[in-house]
């Protein structure tokens, strides 16, 4: 079946391998070269796609921890808009780190096995917004309850283009999500995840 | 010649090798997953990143890194579409603007959309661009043990709905869609291919 499910997928491929396309030795390509290369940096933040604003939905897979880093506690404001009018608040946010590699898939204990870590936060928490560009993603929930160590009003999750995939868990804007990080750092293997009645007993059981 | 001439040239040589390097393939990624009116744009886009951050672009896996710069950028497109676009995508649910369809094979394309977005573009790396799960990896900012795991994964699942599919519509697994081009490459995926390395 590989072998035919390998062909299917080639024969289905919407642009051929050897499809025409402008040639890296055109005049066209040589443009391009020549303006890219005149570009400073200046001009590149304010051009490129990847500087655009944030977006508004866009799942971000959840990180494995592993690189070290530490939770940074910042004061936010931020903008209430209600009939055009700006009504700044304040409001406390806590940044994890979503993390590097590390954790190899298949690693992880049986969820049966987890136990709580001790001195760790967890809390649960809505995506609010999800921000990136090509130099990372910004994931930002309101915490709905503080399950340890913590009483922040926001949860940033930070991660970056290396943040390793576990088991395509994906953020979405409006959904809850419960997370426990230690060290700064959001723990993968079934300790973060989708907000389920599984998830929270456990959750209930570890810090209750 | 002074320092700083030398090394500006030697930075311009460098990006010249991986102009050449990458500047067709790139082209037919996004092709593949674009609107052809945004293929230009994106194509700059990406080769302005490349510039910018040339000294981080690995020597030996420039194309991936590229494939993973492209990536972002299309993501950051659909984004700055308009609001009515963008509300539209959110209620949907969607990410990214829908990629070109597969060629005369529906029921493979509501096969890979059944996917995670990451394991449908490990599938399109794979397949498509002829990426070995190392390049892959490198793509994606993945380890190459987890990419070959997912798909190994993803491949069985696949199998097992287009399986399904056969037997709900009489159509045999790996049976010639109607439509589909003409004789698939030869290249060995794994091992060599538009992109490899």
């Amino acid at each position: 079946m590989s072998d035919e499910l390998e062909n299917r997928l080639r024969r289905a491929n919407p642009v051929a391998t050897d499809a025409t396309v402008h040639p890296a030795d055109g005049p066209g390509a040589a443009i391009l070269r020549r303006t890219v290369m005149s570009t400073d940096d200046e001009m590149l933040t304010g051009s490129r796609s990847g500087a655009e604003p944030p977006l508004w939905r866009r799942p971000v897979v959840l990180g494995v921890a592993g690189a070290a880093a530490a939770a940074a506690v910042v004061i936010t404001v931020v903008a209430v808009t209600s009939d055009d009018a700006v009504v700044p608040t304040a409001a406390t946010t806590v940044t994890y780190d979503l993390g590097g590699s590390g954790t190899v898939m298949g690693s992880c204990v049986p969820f049966a096995d987890l136990e709580p870590i001790a001195g760790a936060a967890a809390l649960a928490g809505t995506v609010v917004s999800i921000d990136g560009d090509i130099d990372g993603d910004l994931v930002v929930l309101e915490v709905d309850r503080w399950y340890a160590s913590g009483d922040a009003d926001r949860v940033a999750l930070r991660g970056t283009p290396e943040t390793v995939s576990l088991d395509g868990v994906e953020f979405v804007v409006g959904e809850e999500y419960l997370v426990t990080a230690a060290d700064g750092v959001v723990q993968p293997c079934g300790m973060s995840g989708p907000a389920s009645p599984e998830l929270e007993q456990a959750y209930d059981q570890w810090y209750g | 010649m002074d320092v700083s001439r030398q090394a500006s040239t030697a930075r311009a040589d460098r990006f010249d090798a991986v102009f050449a390097e990458v500047y067709e393939p790139l082209q037919r990624y996004l092709r593949r997953r674009c609107r052809p009116d945004d293929v230009e744009d994106l194509v700059a886009d990406v080769l302005l990143v490349v510039w910018r951050r040339l000294e981080d672009v690995p020597a030996d896996l420039a194309l991936p890194w590229c494939y993973g710069v492209a990536r972002r950028c299309v993501a950051n497109r659909a984004r700055t579409a308009s609001r009515a676009l963008r509300l539209v995508q959110r209620l949907a649910g969607e990410r990214q603007p829908e990629p070109p369809p597969l060629v005369g094979d529906p029921a493979l394309g509501r096969a890979i959309s059944a996917l995670s977005p990451i394991d449908q573009e490990i599938v399109r790396l794979w397949a498509w661009e002829g990426l070995a799960p190392r390049d892959i990896a490198a793509a994606l900012g993945l380890t190459p043990n987890a990419v070959s795991i997912r798909l190994h994964r993803a491949k069985s699942k696949l199998a097992a709905e287009l399986g399904k599919e056969g037997r709900g519509a009489g159509h045999q697994p790996g049976e010639a869609p109607s439509g589909a081009q003409s004789a698939p490459r030869t290249t060995d995926a794994t091992t060599g291919g538009e992109g490899s390395t």
